[in-house]
């Protein structure tokens, strides 16, 4: 028996030692959707009423720590191009995000980087030739391409890295607090969602605050209202065959009324269940005591998806975009998505040209390519290519 | 200037040479106390009356110390002197010019980087306390490790001998816990083949063996008790190395090398002699060939020879003993890589102590016999004297291995004291900074004027700063590396001048065209801690005002297109109370770890300092 015990020693120590060191296996908080909710891209696009379109997206490559920088590109109502309009001044590794205010203004903040903590903001309303650079948000923007947003009448909403909602009514001069995470997670809204994380903000055709999430209980849009001093829980209701899913919002934004439409309010949904995402689209002209749900997306195991909201209440979406990319298209009042043919490679975003047909924004390495897809045309077009000079080395 | 930092490299010319200047300096003592206690044991002996009656007449082998060597016991003498070169080719390895400056960065820290976070705070405070000082750290390594090494050979058997033995267990244990994060036995890919559970855990296991009592010696229980705890840890070590799941029974996996291939692969990158890099990269392709069957070789060889270790019996501990020899060196050589190339290599990883240790227990099979034991030499007792004269008598009577080992002590001091003092500090070595951004440019001229806003809307001109000592320089508010870095030097510099902060003011001048509002100095503040420090002035203002003061101290603020930080000058000037410009320093903060931090900070000091003594 005494033989035996120094073997049986050995084992048991080299076993403490291999638990040592193991790592455990991750596993899901309680009552959290089984299945991870899905977080979109900075990488977006948008428009203005008068036709002009913007475009975000993250150029450089990964050749070193830091050498990747956020480019925003307009396009002018009267033009066909692209131009480079990335404000100077300030860093943008961190990431850029951009809101429309009015009809025809554009903020952009810049997420913090590095030891940034805060966000500088910059905004135009010469289609980016020219911006003013007195505002700022502290702390930083937070990490969605809906983490700040403008309504018609120019004052912005901001979702903070730290899960704060401020309101401006000074294009960013100054900030006012409107809630918490943690707050609206404790409120009578929150609570009936299980309010999970904030993801985004927005306004409402009427200027209410609008603000998006992901909630714990399965099959509900966390889309919160804010209006006479609460809040309310307005998310559309999904689909009985997606009553099980985790539901994120993938897109949020208030579009103006123009000419030929009026001011409603586009969501972009992921529904994740274990069988896959369905991506969904929701309009609502009132609000969001009424939505109208598009037919859902089936989009496989999709990751980082890029979602863009334009100006006329339409919606993009390119898909796992890191590899096989799909991008599909929905119109206002459209019975299904269009699914588009295979993406160029390296397709970022997908963007509006001037005669409002598809454009797929490609990037490699220092070039930023627009592809068109003519209208009956299978195939896409290369219709510009932007070489940008990349600051390697400035953020290191 | 923000994007072009110079890092600190491990062969920055400045720390190579401070070092190196370090190690002569140390020498230089270390030479200069042989001689002094030569001089002095000689004169002792001439002096004391009856001094060389008290040892002997002559340098005879009793003098020398050397006479009773044959009675220490084989297994004994092997770990001591073994053990003794390890640690003198380790010291040696230490001096390596890379040492001062790469051991936190590229040895120690990277260590632990697979541990468990505790594991990691530990190490890494060890880190940080080397790159703090790491000249002084980098040449008490050296001096310590030949200063022990040379103790365990030198010192009579005795309570010097144990007391060396007791020294080097504690230096291996400050090697096994801060240097290599505990052997790794914290971590994953846990290994005897790569040096698990940690070389240093057996110069410990040596040291304790050295200092135990003469007395243990004598049966064959000791060497028992060392075969059958090394067959208790490769018993272990071949469990490990045959858990499936680890990586090792694969030469690829997923179209990578394997665990082990992938380990030996890396060691093969290591700058060596040509053939020894093509020899090492040859058994990782066989590896990565034959993965199962180089792991089964391995694991019956660690099982065959653990279980013929732990059973004790003689006709097998012979056989078995040759087979982790065998196993010893085909694994220093082909998998371990002799361990100390690459111009970081601290010591020759695990298989020589282990091999070390084998034989020691082999040897200590067959004791020394009690009689042979009894005649070890011991210091002659001085006559009875007391005081000065009874310790007199004792130096008079050392033997000259007595007084060889009572040297390496000295080198052991001489080693430990300075590194000592230096941690006795709290901020980091200047040296740093010096081999950063060289050595602060002495002037006397009078410093431009300017008139600016501060974060509170005051205005502030350079002149209404007279009679302090003004430490300037040029931030970008909105900068994501290195003004953060500046400004964190600068409120380090704040609190290190205590009382003496009172005379001086701490500015900073815009150095952004776009973003330069007052919101956003005081948001810079803010993120920075610097809002409630008195002395601390951000001042900006109009474009035209801004220009001024950056032309006028040679100060460029390029905007760059695409996203680009602005790109200006990291500069600091030191102003007088008079006005005078007396210093210049660039003032690129180079990684912004704390050590350069705090060495930043304490330049600054220093300076202004200077600058109040002149004014």
């Amino acid at each position: 028996m005494r033989r035996l015990l120094p073997p049986v020693m050995a084992v048991a120590a080299a076993l403490f030692v291999a638990a040592c060191g193991s790592k455990p296996a991750a596993t899901a908080p309680s009552g959290a959707p089984a299945v991870a909710v899905l977080a979109p891209t900075l990488a977006t696009s948008g428009s203005s009423g008068s036709g002009a379109s913007w475009a975000i997206v993250d150029m450089g490559g990964a050749a070193s720590a830091y050498d990747n920088f956020w480019e925003l590109f307009v396009r002018p109502a009267d033009s066909p191009t692209w131009h480079l309009a990335t404000p100077t001044g300030v860093a943008s590794n961190g990431g850029l995000v951009a809101a429309a205010t009015g009809a025809t203004s554009l903020v952009t903040g810049f997420r913090p980087s590095q030891k940034l903590t805060f966000s500088p903001l910059a905004s135009t309303t010469d289609a980016g030739m020219q911006w003013s650079q007195s505002a700022l948000l502290s702390p930083g923007l937070g990490d969605g391409p809906d983490a700040l947003a403008g309504s018609a009448s120019g004052q912005l909403i901001a979702l903070t890295d730290t899960g704060d909602v401020e309101t401006s009514t000074s294009l960013g001069a100054n900030w006012a607090k409107l809630t918490t995470q943690r707050s609206l997670a404790a409120s009578a809204a929150g609570r009936a969602c299980g309010l999970q994380a904030l993801a985004g903000a927005g306004w409402t055709p009427a200027g209410s605050p609008l603000v998006a999430g992901s909630c714990s209980k399965p099959g509900m849009a966390g889309i919160f209202a804010y209006s006479a001093g609460t809040w309310q829980l307005i998310g559309p209701a999904l689909p009985a065959a997606l009553s099980g899913a985790a539901v994120s919002v993938l897109g949020l934004a208030t579009t103006v009324s123009t000419a030929t439409t009026g001011a409603r309010t586009t969501a972009i949904l992921a529904a994740t269940t274990r069988a896959g995402t369905s991506v969904l689209a929701a309009w609502s002209a009132d609000g969001g005591t009424d939505w109208q749900l598009s037919p859902a997306l089936a989009a496989g195991r999709a990751s980082s998806p890029s979602v863009s909201i334009w100006a006329d209440g339409s919606a993009g979406v390119v898909l796992a975009p890191a590899s096989r990319r799909t991008g599909a298209m929905i119109g206002w009042q459209a019975a299904s998505w269009q699914t588009l043919p295979t993406l160029p490679a390296g397709t970022a975003t997908l963007a509006i040209g001037s005669g409002g047909e598809p454009q797929a924004l490609t990037v490699r390495n220092a070039t930023m390519t627009a592809w068109q897809l003519s209208a009956g045309s299978s195939q896409w077009t290369l219709v510009q290519a932007v070489q940008v000079t990349i600051p390697y080395g400035s953020s290191g | 200037m923000p994007g072009m930092n110079s890092g600190l490299s491990d062969t920055n010319p400045i720390l190579v040479a401070a070092f190196k200047a370090a190690l002569l300096h140390q020498g230089l003592i270390v030479l200069a106390l042989l001689l002094v206690l030569g001089l002095a044991w000689i004169g002792v002996r001439e002096w004391l009356p009856g001094g060389r009656r008290a040892g002997a007449s002559s340098f005879s082998a009793a003098t020398l110390g050397w006479a009773g060597g044959s009675a220490e016991p084989g297994g004994r003498r092997l770990l001591r002197i073994g053990f003794g070169l390890l640690w003198i080719f380790d010291g040696i390895l230490q001096a390596q010019p890379a040492m001062a400056a790469g051991l936190p960065a590229q040895v120690i820290e990277p260590s632990a980087a697979s541990s468990p976070v505790w594991v990691q705070h530990v190490v890494n405070w060890a880190g940080t306390s080397w790159s703090f000082h790491p000249i002084q750290a980098g040449a008490a390594a050296v001096w310590i490790q030949l200063g022990i090494g040379a103790w365990l050979i030198l010192a009579p058997p005795g309570w010097s001998s144990r007391l060396a033995g007791l020294a080097s267990a504690g230096w291996g244990l400050v090697v096994w816990v801060f240097g290599e994060a505990f052997g790794g036995i914290f971590a994953p890919g846990l290994t005897f083949l790569f040096g698990a559970p940690g070389a240093a855990a057996f110069y410990c296991v040596a040291g304790l063996l050295i200092a135990l009592p003469l007395r243990h010696w004598q049966s064959d229980r000791l060497g028992r008790l060392l075969l059958g705890g090394l067959g208790l840890l490769l018993a272990g070590m071949a469990v490990l190395q045959a858990w499936p799941g680890r990586g090792f029974w694969q030469g690829r996996a997923h179209g990578q090398p394997g665990t082990l291939a992938g380990m030996v692969t890396s060691m093969s990158g290591t700058p060596q002699p040509h053939f020894l890099s093509t020899l090492v990269s040859h058994f990782a392709s066989l590896d990565g060939a034959h993965g199962f069957a180089v792991n089964l070789v391995a694991v019956i060889a660690l099982a065959a020879t653990a279980a013929a270790l732990l059973s004790g019996r003689r006709p097998l501990l012979r056989p078995a003993l040759v087979l982790l020899l065998a196993v010893c060196l085909v694994d220093w050589i082909l998998i371990e890589d002799f361990g100390f190339f690459g111009g970081l290599g601290t010591d020759p990883n695990s298989m020589i102590p282990v091999a070390l240790l084998a034989v020691a227990g082999y040897l200590a099979l067959t004791p020394a016999s009690a009689p042979a034991l009894a005649t070890e030499p011991q210091l002659v007792p001085a006559p009875a004297r007391s005081g000065a004269m009874a310790a007199a008598g004792a130096f008079a009577g050392a033997s000259v291995r007595a007084l060889l080992a009572l040297w390496a002590v000295a080198i052991v001091v001489v080693g430990a004291a300075p590194m000592a003092a230096a941690q006795a500090s709290p901020d980091a070595s200047p040296v740093i900074a010096q081999a950063i951004d060289g050595d602060a440019a002495p002037l006397n001229f009078a410093a431009p004027s300017f008139t600016l806003s501060d974060q509170r809307g005051r205005s502030v001109s350079l002149a209404s700063l007279r009679g302090k000592v003004v430490l300037l320089t040029y931030l970008d508010p909105v900068c994501t590396s290195d003004c953060p870095l500046i400004a964190q030097e600068f409120r380090a510099a704040d609190q290190m001048l205590g009382a003496q902060a009172h005379n001086v003011e701490m500015v900073a001048i815009v150095a952004n065209p776009v973003y330069r509002s007052v919101a956003y100095t005081r948001t810079f503040d803010a993120q920075e801690g610097l809002s409630r420090l008195p002395n601390w002035l951000f001042l900006t203002g109009p474009l035209s005002q801004l220009q001024q003061a950056w032309k006028s101290y040679g100060i460029s603020a390029e905007t760059l297109p695409a996203g680009g930080m602005i790109a200006h000058n990291d500069i600091a000037f030191v102003i007088d109370g008079a006005g005078h410009i007396r210093a210049e320093l660039n003032f690129d903060p180079g990684p912004g770890t704390a050590s350069t931090q705090s060495s930043f900070a304490g330049e600054l000091v220093t300076t202004a300092q200077q600058a109040m003594r002149q004014a």
